[in-house]
């Protein structure tokens, strides 16, 4: 009797316990830092089920329950709690690089430095995107895991070798002009406040859609988005692709502006921040339209962003839901303010990214007057590039300087007459160099571009080698003679041709690889006068997950689309 | 490095004793047979067993040891492994030449001869595929047993038969093998021929 009254309460007490950690109810939850060190993976972490919220540089910032607690301590994973009862907050990243920026950030609500450059923001009352001091750049926490889209990795760093221009890419940068370009901005500025909860705001994206309306665009439209307690629009239109039509390559830019928080409802004027990066988005626009493309190039003008990147994050949220196969998004922000000359463009991307900044680099070169360098940082995430980094989906961001330079940044004294439109014309000339390239105007003359292509790999192993035998197949083409097999080691660099003679069959098999490396691969379809297509979509093959080549080897004429 | 160390501090007793030793017995031996390899992955590429030749000369001292060194040669051919099912072949093959260094001690009677020795071999290989430039090459010191006997045909010749125990772990590998071994079993037979 004795002893059941002693073991009795310890069965009890072990049930209560044990039901209490496997209990489904809702528990509450908490936002916790994770330290991103070497012994940390992906794979660890999707095992964990630890549900991303935001990828930065050093860490990672997650929601998690009292179990997940338990599990991370038991698996070792460091971590530190940053805020109890997270789960229906609204919490704000913010970058706090700026002299007094922390301090200001605690004066407002609630702040915790998670990195040296950035901070965790929330309220106890009201919409912490309204309680954020002007000037600090923020961006919403993702309201969904990001972990399926989370890379860790090292930067790549390739030798960028000088590629080929291609004349008809040249062509079309040579298009874009500077009186249009200032003209754009003019147009932006003219709205006194393009801040995103002002009717002025909703007048500039009238204006954004008329303006792609009268280029004959395909499917110009409005997207609304909530946010706070406002609606806003994004602004989308595209060209649609001939050959890969779901196949989609995306320029943007924020056309939404702020200044101090007195002012910004009325003057707001956002020359360079971002009426720069919405007239670059117009001006390819406008050059790209005469021209019929394989892939489908989007421009989009996104609202909110200065609010925390709002109409970004709804439109790569929905991409990502409907599936949308977006290939590559150059976002401009603040790309006309020369703080000395000759003044460089920062290109700035996610390690999944990097080859999308090294692809600049080389249409910098060659189709821009101007330098590009390349930042793999994961913790600038404050325009509207984040949201689809945090969506899987490649994408950089183009800015005048990383930490900024502009003395009139987000203040009423951002015009035009402070911009250096040179510089914005080699910076848009770049960026248009770089979306050509990608979305590839289509030659007359020359062979359709093959579509099909698909690959399968085997390794083969000795005791001290192996190759990775690759196997393509793509759809034949009525018009081509042969097919020319390309092959780089960083994604659309560097193309090298690995067959000699033109390929008469559909199919090539590939055993020049290390098996793992990882390698990519393009064909070309070749007509019976040599000329050559343009290159199919890239298909990647890669263990466990270009420079542009010179298209034509005879002329191939410029076929223009109809006006529409 | 120990194994450096060691293959010199036996090189120089085999040296020590060869020459002024006075050894009471030298012979040369020459044998060939095969290298059943000690690794699955080797056996996978290269099949049971490959060729394998190797001549030694073997200083017998006054009291029952002795010292025997050598030079062996491995030729093996085979075909790289699909790992996730392929249908292409991609011929490879694979070259060892050694140098074994060994201490024995003998027993044995007027016709037999029993000698169980232990020692070194200083390897040298190469791995090479015949249609894709790929090429390893490595050298390795290892470990080695040795169990051989004679039989007196003659008075100067006699039929010998070896068996010797090489584990060679390169520290190498591929997707098929972390680190590779082509050691093995190796059972020769041949001749033994005795100079004095």
């Amino acid at each position: 009797m004795k002893r059941i009254k002693v073991v009795l309460p310890i069965v009890i007490a072990g049930v209560l316990l044990l039901a209490f950690v496997f209990a489904d109810g809702e528990e509450p939850l908490s936002l916790i830092r994770i330290a991103k060190d070497p012994a940390l993976s992906v794979r660890a972490l999707a095992r964990l089920r630890v549900d991303v919220r935001q990828d930065l540089e050093t860490c990672l910032l997650a929601m998690a329950g009292h179990r997940d607690l338990t599990l991370l301590r038991l698996k070792g994973v460091r971590f530190t709690v940053l805020m109890r009862n997270a789960g229906e907050r609204e919490i704000l990243v913010v970058g706090t690089s700026a002299p007094g920026a922390l301090a200001s950030l605690r004066s407002a609500g609630r702040a915790v430095a998670v990195e040296p450059r950035t901070a965790v923001f929330w309220t106890d009352r009201g919409s912490p995107a309204e309680a954020v001091p002007s000037g600090l750049p923020r961006k919403a926490i993702s309201p969904r895991s990001v972990l399926p889209y989370l890379v860790m990795r090292q930067p790549e760093h390739p030798t960028l070798q000088a590629a080929a221009q291609d004349p008809l890419v040249e062509t079309i940068v040579s298009l874009v002009s500077a009186s249009g370009l200032s003209a754009s901005v003019q147009t932006l500025q003219d709205f006194q406040t393009r801040y995103a909860s002002t009717s002025n705001c909703e007048a500039a994206g009238e204006s954004l859609f008329s303006s792609f309306s009268a280029l004959g665009l395909d499917d110009v439209r409005f997207e609304p988005f909530a946010f706070a307690s406002y609606t806003s629009r994004n602004v989308v239109a595209e060209i649609t692709g001939e050959t890969y039509p779901d196949d989609i390559f995306i320029i943007c830019a924020h056309y939404d502006s702020t200044s101090p928080a007195a002012s910004r409802e009325t003057l707001a004027p956002g020359a360079d921040d971002n009426a720069s990066g919405t007239a670059a988005v117009i001006e390819a626009a406008r050059v790209l339209a005469a021209f019929p493309l394989d892939f489908t190039v989007r421009f989009i003008a996104f609202s909110a962003e200065e609010w925390g990147l709002y109409g970004s994050r709804a439109y790569a949220d929905a991409a990502r839901q409907a599936g949308e196969r977006i290939l590559g998004v150059i976002n401009l922000d603040m790309i006309a303010y020369a703080d000395a000359l000759p003044e460089d463009i920062q290109i700035v991307v996610n390690p999944a990214s990097e080859w999308l900044a090294n692809a600049f680099q080389v249409a910098a070169a060659n189709y821009g007057a101007v330098g590009a360098t390349k930042i793999v940082d994961a913790s600038m995430i404050y325009s509207d590039h984040s949201p689809f980094w945090d969506s899987g989906y490649p994408a950089l961001l183009a800015i005048e300087d990383e930490p900024l330079n502009n003395p009139f940044y987000h203040r009423t004294t951002d015009t035009l007459d402070r911009l250096n439109i040179d510089f914005l014309t080699e910076a848009s000339r770049a960026a248009l160099g770089l979306l050509a390239e990608l979305g590839q105007p289509i030659r007359e003359g020359c062979p359709a571009t093959p579509v099909g292509l698909s690959a399968s790999s085997t390794v083969y192993s000795s005791l001290f080698n192996a190759v990775k035998a690759v196997h393509l197949t793509w759809d034949s083409r009525a018009d081509a003679a042969g097919y020319n097999v390309y092959r780089t080691s960083h994604s659309h660099l560097g193309y090298v041709r690995i067959n000699g003679a033109p390929v008469t069959r559909t199919e090539f098999t590939d055993d020049e690889m290390s098996w793992d490396a990882p390698s990519y691969y393009v064909v070309t379809a070749v007509g019976a006068t040599g000329l050559e297509s343009n290159r199919s979509r890239e298909v990647a093959v890669v263990p466990g997950t270009g420079s542009p080549s010179s298209n034509a080897q005879g002329q191939c004429i410029l076929r223009l689309r109809r006006a529409r | 490095m120990r194994a450096r160390r060691l293959a010199a501090g036996l090189a120089a007793v085999v040296l020590g004793l060869a020459g002024p030793a006075r050894a009471q017995e030298i012979s040369l031996s020459l044998a060939a047979g095969s290298v059943f390899a000690a690794d699955a992955a080797y056996r996978q590429v290269y099949g049971g067993s490959g060729l394998a030749l190797e001549g030694n000369i073997w200083f017998k001292l006054k009291v029952p040891l002795g010292v025997a060194v050598g030079l062996g040669r491995l030729a093996d051919d085979g075909f790289a492994v699909p790992m996730d099912g392929g249908e292409e072949e991609y011929p490879v093959e694979f070259r060892r030449t050694s140098v074994p260094l060994v201490v024995f001690y003998q027993v044995g009677g007027k016709a037999i001869d029993v000698r169980f020795g232990a020692g070194l071999g200083i390897h040298s290989y190469r791995e090479s595929w015949e249609t894709v430039d790929l090429v390893h090459e490595g050298h390795k010191v290892s470990f080695r047993l040795v169990l051989a006997a004679t039989y007196a045909l003659l008075d100067r010749l006699s039929l010998l038969c070896s068996v010797s125990y090489d584990s060679i772990r390169t520290g190498a590998g591929s997707p098929l093998a972390e680190n590779a071994d082509v050691g093995g079993v190796q059972l020769l037979g041949g001749l033994s021929f005795r100079i004095f």
